[in-house]
């Protein structure tokens, strides 16, 4: 018993399965949605400015690249590359693109925020 | 958009940044966003503002990556680079920066590991590192770092000496200066200034005595300070006619006037004399050398004759000229000027020097220097040392180097992790050092509270202190880790594994761990040899015989000023009645005046003797002089040899002077004569000057010399104490034998002189033994930096080798174990043991005592009465350092005779 496989977790330690567990942080899900609104246009500068925008804070660059890195290795974002030519030095720019792992954490954080909401929409702003 | 042409970001910053981000595809993507960035931002934004935000960003976004590269391992940038798009040759590159990164943590670790070398490393480099750090900073404060005005390296200043009668360095007459200032076209323009004190008094307070200098108009503005408020002087108030006008340093404005604003244009009176505020000069602004205020030169060019007014100078080198240049240029004048007044033959050549070395005395800067290398000496013996552990570390490790090598590693890359293990140490050695310099700069300067010494010297540690204990770690580190490092690396790893002979490894190391350590031994000798060359002096300066008492006399200085006192008879009036009424104060033994007190510093006069002829003036010889009023001798408690003291009668200004003659001035001048009675002469100048009879004959009494008492043997044993009747005098020294405690009297002289001139300050109180301590400082303080100097070293070399011994004796365990099996007695063992070790050790003493022979040599200057081949410092060095040596290797040899063979060979 003590060396049999009936002990197992049932859950496969996988990246899936350690994200199901944690919610996305505040910084990380407005990165998300940065990304999402840009569509298209979800380049480094853009997203950055976007964040910058929507939320009135600056956001240090510092914080914005590794965030971006964290992202892409929990596997929630990924990223290509499209040339530039004459402008930028020369470096290429990166597109970025939430995963369909990221779209479905961002919906669950979503969902967990709007049923903690329930019942407290005297505490709301209203428009 | 095209961006402007002036915009590009700097490269520096991108050199740092391809560094500092991950390599590839990512760090360039993030590199051309900051790129963007900054093309949108140069179309309204100026290039050094562009330029400042780029390096920002770039900075900050270096240290974030930097940081978490630190915070996580470096593979991780491997997964976050991988990209479909990726290029298949960069996947092996890391960044060198991440690479770097990994080695501090691993080093971090492996110190962390083995606590109790990792402490001794690191306070052997402190120690080590603080001792350099703090005489370095001393150096650096009093010598290079240069005085606080624009140009200071062209700042010279034009002085006058004279090697025919042995005057190195005088001050220049005032008529040859004008002539310097307007025939030199090699200098920016040269100024004039002399020093001297200066009695404040307004209304309704007491007077203040502050050092001041009379500057030529020029001076100031020449200097290239501006006034904090009003304005330095005019031409026109050079003029002998001028009133005075006064410029305050910020302290008195501050301290004496309450940092008053409208104190421009107030009248004061200064010395005696109403003088207008003009000015107030910046905070910090001493100049020339620690001025606390700045009147008017006003001296008469025409005076006759043309010597009698002297002054000191500054001036600038015009750029890219040198000071011989100079020199060669204001000697061609002076020789001019000689020729224009042949009456005048003064024998006198300028002598240009820079400012800040003239007020810097020779001697203190070669010491200074001095201790710089000998602490650097210090600093090898710290780095000898933790070389060594780390070579006892890397022999024990050298299965774990030789695995990593045979796994591909790189011997650059071991090389490079092994140095890095030094850095850690070097870094945690540099904070604890640099804190530890602070602390000894802080004693240091609380030692020196009472000296006063040029106002550029500032012994604080600044930033290019910190960037020389930067550099300091730097070269600790390669000094201790790069011996050990090659050395561990180069082993092949073959030998090594085959190697199932264990100890043989440390054969290797055995030869560099003592070349190290016998070089321990040599520089740490060579330092004990000058600590106990300079401990020999103060204990030399501390028992020579001053012969006059020091016990229970008090002193203090009085300045008079021609404006409150105009007449010479006024003067010596004041004085006499000062005396008078102190002799009649309760608890006055005796009381007297002197120029000088003994034993501290003396005047040199030139003297003619009746009855001898002088060719020139070369051949007047020159001895010591000092003016002293009657009772001068009974109170210092001299006994006359013969003739008798100053009378009353000798000291008013019209009385026929008389003078006192030493032992020394009566060998050499009046030898085979009865001196009593014989005449002499001076000054030179006046060839129709008085003749001074002799009336008394004195034993020698130990006369100081230049600042901090240095060079005091080197001035002329004879001595000349003149009566005021001979000299006007205008500033002495009261000197008082007390009955009681001297201390409780200084509130009743300082009553006597206010009953006299409620204007008057006594300044410089202090006993006789105080005055003496501050006048022999240079040798006490010296001594007290070498003596620790000196006791760090010797502590270092014995630990360093006595680590060394044990190592060897624990590398050996399976070796002795053999032997005893074999039938050696612990005798033989021990006698093994402690052979090797005494081979060292006599090596070492060997090139220890000739490199403290070659040290000891230019100390001279700062010895006293101590011969640089002092047989008795020799002996007791070498002695010492052989029983702490014998400790030092008796201890482990010890342990090893006590190996027992069983355990010794079973081990693995």
């Amino acid at each position: 018993m003590a060396y049999g496989v009936d002990c197992v977790d049932p859950l496969p330690p996988t990246t899936e399965h350690m994200s199901t567990k944690s919610y996305l942080g505040e910084f990380e899900q407005v990165m998300l949605l940065a990304i999402l609104r840009k569509g298209s246009e979800a380049y480094g500068v853009e997203v950055r400015r976007e964040l910058e925008r929507t939320t009135g804070r600056t956001v240090s660059r510092g914080a914005f690249y590794t965030t971006l890195d964290r992202l892409q290795s929990k596997g929630l974002l990924r990223w290509s590359t499209r040339p530039v030519e004459g402008w930028r030095g020369g470096r290429p720019q990166r597109h970025f693109e939430v995963t369909d792992e990221g779209i479905a954490k961002l919906r669950r954080s979503h969902e967990a925020l709007t049923s903690l909401w329930r019942g407290l929409e005297d505490f709301e702003v209203k428009p | 958009m095209k961006p402007r042409r002036c915009a590009t970001p700097p490269r520096g910053a991108d050199r740092l940044l391809a560094t500092a981000l991950p390599q590839g595809l990512l760090g360039s993507t993030i590199i051309g966003d900051l790129h963007q960035e900054h093309e949108e931002r140069a179309r309204h934004q100026g290039p050094s503002r562009l330029w400042l935000w780029y390096w920002l960003q770039a900075l900050k976004l270096a240290a974030r990556y930097a940081w978490r590269g630190f915070r996580r391992p470096a593979s991780s940038y491997r997964r976050l680079t991988e990209n479909p798009n990726r290029d298949p040759r960069e996947e092996s590159t890391e960044s060198i920066m991440s690479a770097l990164i990994t080695d501090f943590r691993y080093g971090l670790r492996t110190l962390v590991k083995s606590p109790l070398l990792s402490l001794v490393a690191v306070l052997t480099m402190a120690l080590g590192i603080s001792q350099t750090v703090f005489t370095f900073s001393q150096v650096y404060g009093s010598v290079m770092r240069g005085i606080p005005v624009p140009a200071d390296d062209r700042l010279i200043s034009v002085m006058a000496q004279n090697p025919e009668r042995r005057i190195s360095q005088t001050t220049i007459s005032y008529p040859d200066y004008l002539e310097f200032r307007q025939r030199a076209t090699l200098l920016e323009d040269l100024a004039a200034f002399s020093q001297g004190s200066l009695n404040l008094a307004s209304e309704g307070t007491t007077p203040e005595r502050y050092s001041a200098a009379w500057m030529s108009a020029n001076a100031l503005e020449h200097l290239g300070v501006p006034p904090l408020l009003g304005r330095t002087f005019l031409p026109q108030e050079s003029e002998p006619e001028a009133p005075a006008v006064i410029v305050l340093s910020y302290g008195v404005w501050q301290n004496r006037f309450a940092g008053n604003p409208e104190i421009v244009g107030q009248s004061i009176r200064a010395n005696g004399e109403d003088a207008e505020v003009i000015g107030v000069m910046p905070e910090g602004f001493a100049f020339p050398v620690w001025e606390e205020a700045w009147l008017n030169l006003r001296l008469d060019p025409d005076a006759v004759p043309r010597r009698s007014n002297r002054v000191m100078t500054f001036g600038r080198l015009r750029a890219g000229v040198t000071i011989p240049a100079v020199a060669s240029e204001l000697t061609a004048i002076a020789e001019r000027i000689e020729a224009e007044h042949p009456d005048e033959p003064t024998g006198y050549r300028p002598l240009v020097r820079l400012h800040e070395r003239v007020h810097m005395p020779r001697e203190v800067t070669a010491v200074l220097y001095l201790m710089l290398g000998a602490v650097f000496g210090v600093l090898m013996i710290a780095c000898s040392n933790v070389a060594n552990l780390l070579l006892a570390r890397a022999s024990v490790r050298s299965r774990e180097i030789a695995i990593r090598s045979a796994l591909g590693a790189s011997r650059w890359r071991v090389v490079r992790q092994l140095l890095m293990e030094s850095f850690v140490l070097a870094m945690a050695g540099g904070v604890i050092g640099l804190a530890g310099a602070q602390v000894m700069l802080k004693m240091y300067d609380a030692s020196l509270a009472g000296i006063q010494k040029p106002y550029w010297i500032d012994m604080s540690i600044d930033a290019n202190g910190v960037l020389f204990a930067i550099g300091t770690v730097l070269l600790t580190a390669l000094l201790a880790g790069t011996l050990p490092a090659f050395r561990a690396s180069g082993i092949g790893a073959g030998a090594i594994l085959q190697d199932e002979t264990r100890g043989s490894s440390s054969l290797r190391m055995g030869r560099i761990s003592s070349f190290l350590v016998v070089s321990e031994i040599a520089v740490s000798c060579a330092l004990l040899l000058t600590a106990g060359l300079m401990i020999r002096s103060v204990i030399n300066i501390n028992r020579v015989d001053l012969g006059f008492r020091t016990d229970n006399i008090v002193t203090g200085r009085i300045a008079l000023f021609e404006s409150d006192y105009p007449g010479r008879g006024e003067r010596q009036q004041l004085f006499s009645d000062l005396i008078a009424r102190l002799r009649q104060e309760p608890g006055v033994q005796s009381a007297t005046l002197t120029s000088s007190l003994p034993g501290t510093e003396s005047g040199q006069w030139a003297v003619a003797i009746e009855g001898r002829a002088y060719d020139t003036d070369g051949d007047v010889p020159t001895v010591g002089g000092t003016v002293v009023g009657t009772q001068f001798f009974d109170t210092f408690g001299v006994q006359l040899s013969e003739g008798r003291e100053f009378m009353e009668s000798e000291t008013g200004s019209g009385a026929e002077p008389a003078v006192i003659v030493n032992r020394s001035f009566v060998q050499r001048f009046l030898p085979d004569q009865q001196a009593l009675g014989q005449r002499i002469r001076l000054p030179t100048d006046d060839p129709d000057g008085p003749w001074v009879r002799v009336v008394g004959v004195v034993p020698d009494l130990h006369v100081g010399g230049g600042v901090g008492g240095l060079g005091s043997d080197r001035l002329s044993p004879e001595h000349i104490y003149l009566s005021p009747g001979a000299v006007d005098a205008r500033f002495l020294t009261v000197a008082i034998r007390s009955r009681v405690a001297a201390e409780t009297l200084v509130p009743r002289i300082r009553a006597v002189l206010a009953q006299l001139d409620p204007d008057l300050p006594l300044y410089e109180v202090r006993t006789m033994q105080q005055a003496l301590e501050q006048h022999t400082w240079a040798f006490t303080l010296f001594g007290r930096l070498f003596t620790l100097l000196g006791i760090s070293a010797l502590f270092m070399a014995t630990v360093g080798l006595y680590g060394v011994m044990a190592f060897s004796v624990s590398r050996r365990r399976q070796e002795i174990g053999i032997r005893m099996a074999l039938g050696a007695t612990a005798d033989r063992i021990l006698l093994l043991v402690l052979r090797k070790g005494l081979i060292q050790l006599g090596i070492g003493l060997a090139i220890g005592l000739a490199l403290g022979y070659a040290m000891a040599r230019p100390l001279r200057a700062v010895t006293y009465g101590v011969e640089a081949s002092d047989p008795a410092t020799y002996l007791v060095i070498t002695l010492a350092l052989l029983a702490t040596g014998l400790i030092a290797t008796l201890l482990p040899a010890r342990s090893a005779t006590r190996v027992d063979p069983n355990t010794a060979l079973r081990a693995r």
